[in-house]
């Protein structure tokens, strides 16, 4: 059995009286990405800069590869997109990664190639020589993925990777991430739901600087009875509950947000219901928006 | 203590690009070399016109001025003009020049970046190093021109003239390496290179003038004067060779503790 990757035991930060984390214990496994999860100041930054090296732990034991976080023996190996972290005005893009490859043990020959092919990744090869302050915001962020790919590491950490993005810029990084999983073990903190949801398989969930629910699998339910997630067009709740439950195998529905329904069914009893639930909105000529299997993330975590 | 030589190598490398192959870098240059012809062709060539026109020593006007006292005399006139300029012009250009070396970088993040592949040791050494060696190569430019200056007048002097500017680049190397060292620990401590200089400021004129003070009513607090900067400058300026160990001890003394506390700040500080 292959050794997790990240082990945090016993971690406690604080800054002046306030903690911030609170005896923080996980251990992580090289694998698909994992998402990082928590309301403001709930300490995801924090937790963060610990596990790059950049804050040292009030208390606790941290592991990266078996070596404390910003360990020579981990450079070109982890590597992190900090948050809001920018690259130097006075020297061009290109200059700037071939500068860190360098520092990485490439030579001056492959650091240049290397430069251009993290750059590439990120669709932004004819940025070479220009200096960062002539990127837009959303290619900014870009570059900084790109040095985070340098070296092909093994384990990369993104700190809010689509914060301030428009939804096109969003998507690229989204899709930039997804072909780099193959190789790389991605932890990403970010309070967009929907991108972990579509990113992640296992999300860690940070509240009030403790731990609040250790690994859960986004996909599929921990209970024995599963769920439907429906959208629908606006019609009223009240009906729409009433029309599906009384399909066979439905147990509960639940309207948390407006023409938004998560059925609650026993499989075993009803192995069709998503079939069963399109053929009955036919019947009612209600149209939908949405029909997936299990919960949203965000319903997953925090209802 | 975390240092690789091929990391540092690699900083240096690239702190030199930022000054050579800059457009900042460049225009910085640009304007220390006309700062510095105009020195050359007025102070130091007019200086050592006038005295060996009249045979009257006025060069050192300018050190009584400032309070430095009247310098025993270099062997050769324009080196003794250089002396006295370059003993109270270099230390203030030494702090503009080393006041940034990871402040901003840590006020941007980039030293993020970098922490990611190196050393925090490395990043705060080779910056410090990086200034030193653009210093060096400055006073070696300054001394070169200097030297051409003294030739061109008499050429004879070539041995003599080489000796003296030997000896001045050891003596402004050991004065100079504290206030590097200053600088290094102010900009690890401090987010901007401004307030670097400001806080330089302050310790050396204000902290000075406390202790100077203090000093009157208790004797003993005249050792402090010795964590001052530039508080033995005045008996250096007086020196007419190589700075004998006694007075270099003090600024090589200064240049290690001052390293040490800023490689302190630079490691435990978050980022």
């Amino acid at each position: 059995m292959n050794e997790p990757i990240i082990t945090c035991q016993n971690l406690n930060h604080n800054f002046g009286k306030k903690q911030v984390l609170d005896n923080i214990n996980f251990s992580i496994d090289a694998g698909e990405p994992i998402g990082l999860v928590g309301p403001n100041g709930a300490g995801k930054t924090t937790l963060f800069n610990i596990l790059c090296g950049y804050l040292h732990p009030s208390s606790g034991n941290i592991s990266l590869f078996g070596h404390k976080p910003g360990a020579t023996k981990l450079i070109g190996k982890v590597s992190a997109l900090p948050q809001d972290a920018q690259l130097d005005p006075s020297f061009s893009i290109g200059a700037q990664l071939s500068f860190y490859a360098k520092l990485q043990g490439f030579s001056s020959k492959d650091a240049n190639s290397e430069a251009l092919r993290v750059l590439e990744a990120v669709d932004l090869k004819t940025e070479f020589n220009h200096k960062p302050t002539t990127l837009s915001h959303g290619m900014g962020k870009r570059v900084a993925i790109a040095q985070s790919f340098i070296g092909k590491p093994s384990l990369v950490f993104l700190d809010e990777p689509t914060a301030g993005l428009d939804p096109v810029n969003t998507r690229t990084i989204r899709s930039i991430i997804a072909e780099q999983t193959t190789d790389t073990t991605f932890i990403i903190s970010s309070h967009d739901l929907n991108e972990l949801g579509r990113l992640c398989q296992q999300v860690l969930m940070l509240e009030k600087g403790t731990i609040q629910s250790t690994l859960l699998d986004a996909s599929h339910s921990t209970n024995k009875s599963q769920f439907i997630t429906l959208q629908l067009e606006s019609y009223p709740a009240t009906e729409v509950i009433n029309t599906l439950q009384q399909l066979s195998g439905v147990i509960v529905i639940h309207n948390p947000q407006k023409n938004e329904y998560i059925i609650e069914y026993s499989e075993l009893k009803e192995p069709n219901l998503d079939a069963n639930i399109l053929m009955r909105l036919s019947e009612k000529n209600w149209s939908y928006r949405q029909l997936s299997r299990g919960k949203t993330l965000e319903e997953q975590l925090f209802f | 203590m975390s240092l690789s030589l091929k990391h540092l190598y690699l900083i240096i490398q690239f702190e030199l690009k930022r000054l050579f192959a800059s457009r900042k870098g460049l225009l910085s240059l640009v304007t220390l070399l006309a700062v510095w012809g105009l020195i050359l062709l007025y102070p130091i060539r007019l200086a050592a016109k006038f005295v060996l026109q009249t045979g009257q020593d006025q060069s050192n006007a300018f050190t009584n001025f400032l309070g430095l006292g009247s310098l025993i005399k270099w062997p050769i006139i324009e080196f003794q003009v250089y002396w006295q300029i370059a003993i109270i012009l270099l230390p203030l250009l030494s702090i503009a020049i080393a006041a940034d070396q990871t402040s901003s970088d840590r006020k941007r993040g980039t030293l993020r970046f970098l922490t990611l592949r190196t050393t925090r040791d490395n990043i705060f050494f080779g910056r410090f190093l990086s200034v030193s060696f653009i210093q060096l190569l400055i006073i070696l430019f300054t001394l070169i021109t200097t030297l051409g200056l003294t030739l061109y007048r008499d050429a004879s002097l070539i041995t003599l003239a080489f000796t003296t500017a030997t000896t001045i680049l050891l003596n402004l190397v050991i004065i100079l390496l504290p206030y590097n060292a200053l600088m290094a620990l102010l900009s690890a401590k401090l987010n901007s290179a401004r307030q670097a200089i400001m806080w330089a400021i302050l310790i050396m004129i204000v902290l000075s003038a406390i202790i100077s003070k203090l000093s009157t009513y208790a004797p003993i607090l005249e050792l402090l004067q010795l964590f001052i900067l530039g508080f033995y400058n005045a008996d250096i300026a007086k020196v007419s060779g190589l700075i004998p160990l006694e007075l270099a001890a003090l600024p090589l003394i200064q240049t290690v503790v001052f390293l040490a506390i800023g490689r302190w700040i630079m490691v435990s500080k978050s980022l």
